[in-house]
């Protein structure tokens, strides 16, 4: 078919011509230029199917270069035999469960088959979902409610593949995060809305729809409210609960009968996900902690009296070496690295001439 | 997280994957799809090496176009290239490797969300936004109070247009397949997405054309 016999639905249909549209080239443009000269009468159809190619965009979902690196990766360590399994984790696919039949005999199979039978009737439907991040490492997890939760390094996130309809969505978490949580509505009562709940080592997050902070490491939890409403409920009754306004900090320790509250800046407690550490008026105590479920390595002092030395300020965690800088030089501190621990001492005469 | 942008045209995108794409360029330079795919199958690494570099983010994306869950999108990447590997010396030829990916992973992800009902419900674009089409920067710009309806009557076109014909409309422009490609890729014959695309074209046309010129007019 010629040029001159071509339809809208043809030329958008013709990659040269869609060539033109989207990468015009001198060549292309003189081409057709010089051909609707000569073919007045299709000047018409040209122009039509050029705003239709130009007019009509796709949503485009971008996706990261960790992403690019996470898979490749994954998919360099699956070729061996035996490999890590994916993060996202699904039911045993049909092929593997034939495989094992296979090797075993038909008894030994049979027998399997029926304790796994009722272990999947006592566990059902809890096939639960981990996440876990290492250090200096943060991750974002969807949940099946497309609620956004953060995952800070050292941190670990776990919750039921099957999500039943209405029942509150629960989570369970080690460490820390950042919860960005979609309200969601009953479908059998429209105007209730469903719970969601974090559960930490010593209390529980009820919340309906909000974003907060949760770090809960070495017994303690913290909570730190930016938006929404939400109230704390401890594992023991003693305790009791607690309701959280954006900007209050809530945390409760292992050996704490009550909960502490006070009124903070919600974006200092989730700088983390920005990659750096936001301190104010922070013991060195503080930071060395921080610093160590961050990174996984212990930050030791020379003296007991630079531990209550205060911080203020923000500390970029993209590297070690950094992080150590920033702290050395705004606290005039002298930093070493021995044996897997980071050594901490004033900055003495004779090191700052 | 996601960064949705305007989905430009893969010409008009920044090449976002740095060094890879210069060693992906001279590649696909030195080689046809047809020699990079038989050297792949002749255990080269680089040339497998390649074929990821060269289609992971138009993957993702076409993924993303129908399946809401990133990782799920993720992993089944992650499972067609392993798989491609392992079974490499069993493959047939092919002289057009994106096609053979894009109908590979298609067939991945519907299968994964039809065994997994529940993750299917979370996980499944509605239907509305499967392959959605969305309105050109340009005329996000134009935020006149009179350009309000002229933007609503272009969605209401768009969103007149069933999601296989977006799909077919999407898979041609912007990933320059042929009828007979997106016809396997859809499971119709070529003739039905011929259709597709001609009764997507007169309803745009319709109800569109005289709005887009105005707009087009305004522009330049």
């Amino acid at each position: 078919m010629r040029y001159r016999d071509f339809t809208i639905q043809d030329f958008v249909a013709d990659e040269y011509f869609r060539k033109w549209v989207y990468q015009p080239t001198p060549e292309a443009e003189t081409f057709w230029q010089n051909w609707l000269q000569e073919n007045p009468s299709k000047r018409k159809e040209v122009d039509e199917a050029r705003a239709l190619l130009q007019q009509i965009q796709f949503r485009n979902f971008q996706a990261s270069q960790e992403d690019f690196k996470e898979v490749w990766q994954k998919i360099e360590s699956e070729e061996m035999p035996a490999a890590t399994r994916p993060v996202y984790k699904l039911r045993p696919q049909p092929g593997n469960w034939r495989t094992y039949a296979f090797k075993g005999a038909v008894a030994a199979s049979l027998l399997i088959g029926m304790i796994w039978f009722a272990f999947a009737l006592l566990q059902s439907p809890s096939d639960s979902e981990v996440y876990f991040t290492a250090f200096n490492e943060t991750k974002t997890v969807i949940l099946p409610d497309h609620s956004q939760v953060s995952l800070n390094a050292n941190s670990r996130l776990t919750f039921d593949e099957n999500w039943e309809v209405d029942k509150p969505r629960e989570v369970w978490l080690e460490g820390e995060a950042f919860f960005d949580i979609e309200e969601l509505y009953k479908s059998s009562m429209p105007f209730e809305k469903v719970k969601f709940i974090v559960h930490t080592g010593n209390l529980d997050v009820e919340v309906l729809g909000t974003t907060f902070n949760v770090n809960s490491r070495r017994g303690k939890t913290q909570v730190v409210l930016n938006t929404g409403k939400v109230a704390i409920k401890a594992n023991s009754e003693e305790t009791g609960n607690i309701t959280m306004e954006p900007g209050d900090l809530v945390e409760l320790s292992e050996n704490s009968k009550s909960f502490d509250k006070k009124l903070v800046n919600p974006e200092d407690y989730n700088a983390w996900m920005q990659k750096k550490l936001v301190f104010k008026r922070s013991p060195l105590a503080n930071v060395a902690e921080q610093f160590q479920d961050y990174y996984g390595i212990p930050m030791q002092f020379k003296s007991d009296n630079i531990s209550q030395q205060q911080v203020t300020g923000s500390i970029p965690t993209e590297s070690i070496e950094m992080f150590l800088q920033v702290l050395a030089k705004s606290m005039q501190l002298h930093i070493t690295q021995e044996n897997d621990t980071v050594w901490i001492e004033n900055q003495k005469q004779e090191d700052n001439p | 997280m996601d960064l949705e942008f305007l989905y430009k045209h893969p010409s008009q995108r920044e090449n976002s994957d740095g060094k890879e794409g210069k060693t992906a360029s001279a590649m696909s330079e030195k080689f046809s799809e047809k020699e990079i795919w038989m050297n792949f199958k002749n255990g080269s690494r680089e040339a497998f090496a390649f074929m990821y570099e060269s289609h992971f983010f138009q993957l993702f994306n076409y993924g993303r176009q129908f399946c809401t869950n990133k990782e799920l999108v993720k992993d089944c990447i992650q499972e067609l290239f392993v798989e491609l590997w392992n079974k490499r010396k069993n493959l047939g030829e092919t002289d057009a490797i994106k096609f053979y990916l894009f109908k590979s992973l298609k067939r991945k992800i519907i299968r994964k969300l039809s065994q997994h009902p529940n993750l299917s419900a979370h996980s499944q674009a509605l239907d509305k936004n499967i392959f959605e089409i969305v309105l050109p920067i340009e005329n996000e710009l134009i935020a006149e109070q009179d350009e309000q309806e002229r933007k609503q009557k272009i969605r209401n076109a768009v969103n007149k247009l069933s999601a296989q014909q977006r799909e077919v409309i999407f898979l041609m422009f912007y990933e320059n397949l042929s009828y007979d490609q997106i016809a396997e890729l859809l499971s119709v014959k070529t003739k039905t997405v011929r259709n597709l695309l001609g009764k997507a074209i007169q309803s745009l046309k319709n109800k569109l054309l005289f709005i887009l010129f105005f707009l087009l007019f305004t522009l330049f």
